[in-house]
């Protein structure tokens, strides 16, 4: 049995090392390659999203504790954004708005192009938990003005560089029981993709 | 795998010759032998660097695919957790051979964590990925430009201020290449466009 398997295998070689060379036909090929991947923070990904200061500053991380950019009332006693060190996402918590009012929180965090390509930026907030929310309530907008969350004008952010995050809260209607928004969405894609070749 | 596929084939054709020659118990013969094993870039289905900053080649050019580093001086050393990215152009798929063939593609952990799904898609069509969605088409002499795919659910990443922290994530990439047309599949021409399904070879 075993001769004979020997037998066969040496048959299979030679039939096909004569198609390869004669035709170079080939009824299937397999090939397993390496492929790694490294999951980062948020402060360290190619999109990396960063807690800043009240003036816009990238701080390194804050906590809970970092008094300066707690609002300090019952219902908001940690920063608009920090990374979760657990893990490592950045969390927005924009809690103690009033209702029926025009909130306007500037420097909210920061959006770094960490990659090597030039991208097109902009942001979707949406409401994704039970019952209906009310994303509409929220803009966003880059420090300097220009509206982020328009997926037909986005924002050109270039490689190595960074713009900082303003929201804009508009609660006519909305009281203290309705849901608004629990998820930020940042798209970034390169405007000449698809142009390399 | 591609030596066991020549083993079926062979059994077959040596069952038939032992059918018209006659019973015999046993038979051994000796035959020379040219069997080689190409470079990547000059193998039948040749694997070829696109992006060298994702792409190493290792020995015989083997390609090895990394997004785990620092790709330039701004600072990013992977993607972030609960995140999807795209690479474009990161290999390219050359067939060598003489008929047309059809390109799948397939992962595997092998380092036991979860929580990424990878993906291999042609030119720019990141909806569509090779294997799962699609198949890939490429005509004798042809090449396509394949992309990276990845959907990073809540992969946990401690965070640590000093210390620049990563969860490693290490798969073995199939890349399958058949003369059959897969039935189950839509078919992408090398430019990521559809082909219309029945036709010989990629419609443009």
């Amino acid at each position: 049995m075993k001769r004979r398997t020997a037998i066969l295998t040496l048959g299979g070689l030679v039939a096909s090392g004569g198609a390869a060379m004669g035709t170079g036909a080939f009824t299937s090929v397999e090939a397993d390659r390496d492929f790694a991947v490294d999951v980062r923070n948020d402060d360290s990904a190619y999109l990396a999203l960063r807690p800043v200061d009240a003036d816009g500053n990238v701080v390194g991380n804050l906590s809970e504790g970092d008094t300066d950019r707690v609002p300090e009332t019952p219902e908001q006693n940690r920063p608009f954004s920090l990374i979760d060190e657990d893990t490592g996402r950045i969390d927005i918590a924009v809690t103690a708005l009033n209702a029926d009012a025009m909130t306007v929180i500037s420097n909210v965090f920061q959006i770094d192009n960490q990659g090597r390509n030039p991208i097109d930026v902009y942001v979707d907030i949406s409401y994704e938990g039970e019952g209906d929310g009310n994303p509409d309530v929220v803009e966003v907008s880059t420090s300097n003005g220009n509206a982020l969350d328009d997926d037909e004008n986005p924002v050109e952010l270039g490689d190595g560089n960074s713009l900082v995050v303003d929201l804009t809260f508009d609660t006519s209607g909305i009281g203290p029981d309705d849901a608004i928004a629990d998820t930020i969405t940042i798209h970034g894609t390169d405007p000449n993709r698809g142009e390399s070749q | 795998m591609r030596r066991r596929t020549l083993l079926a084939s062979l059994s077959v054709a040596a069952a038939g010759g032992a059918i018209g020659t006659g019973a015999f118990t046993s038979v051994e013969a000796t035959r020379t032998v040219d069997v080689a094993i190409a470079d990547e870039d000059k193998a039948l289905l040749a694997l070829t660097e696109m992006d060298p900053q994702l792409v190493n080649q290792g020995t015989r050019n083997r390609i090895q695919i990394s997004i785990d580093e620092a790709i330039n001086e701004n600072g990013g050393q992977g993607v972030g957790s609960r995140s999807e990215y795209v690479f474009d152009e990161v290999f390219g798929i050359t067939n060598q051979g003489t008929q047309t063939v059809y390109v799948e593609s397939e992962f595997t952990e092998t380092d036991g964590q979860s929580g990424i799904s990878p993906g291999f898609y042609v030119a720019t069509t990141d909806d569509l990925l090779l294997g799962t969605d699609a198949a890939l088409v490429v005509d004798p002499g042809q090449t396509a430009a394949v992309g990276s795919y990845l959907d990073v659910s809540d992969v946990n990443v401690d965070y640590d201020d000093e210390l620049s922290v990563s969860r490693e994530f290490n798969f073995d990439a199939t890349i399958t290449a058949e003369e059959e047309e897969p039935s189950d599949l839509r078919l992408l021409n090398n430019e990521g466009n559809e082909v219309n399904d029945g036709e010989d070879g990629p419609a443009v």
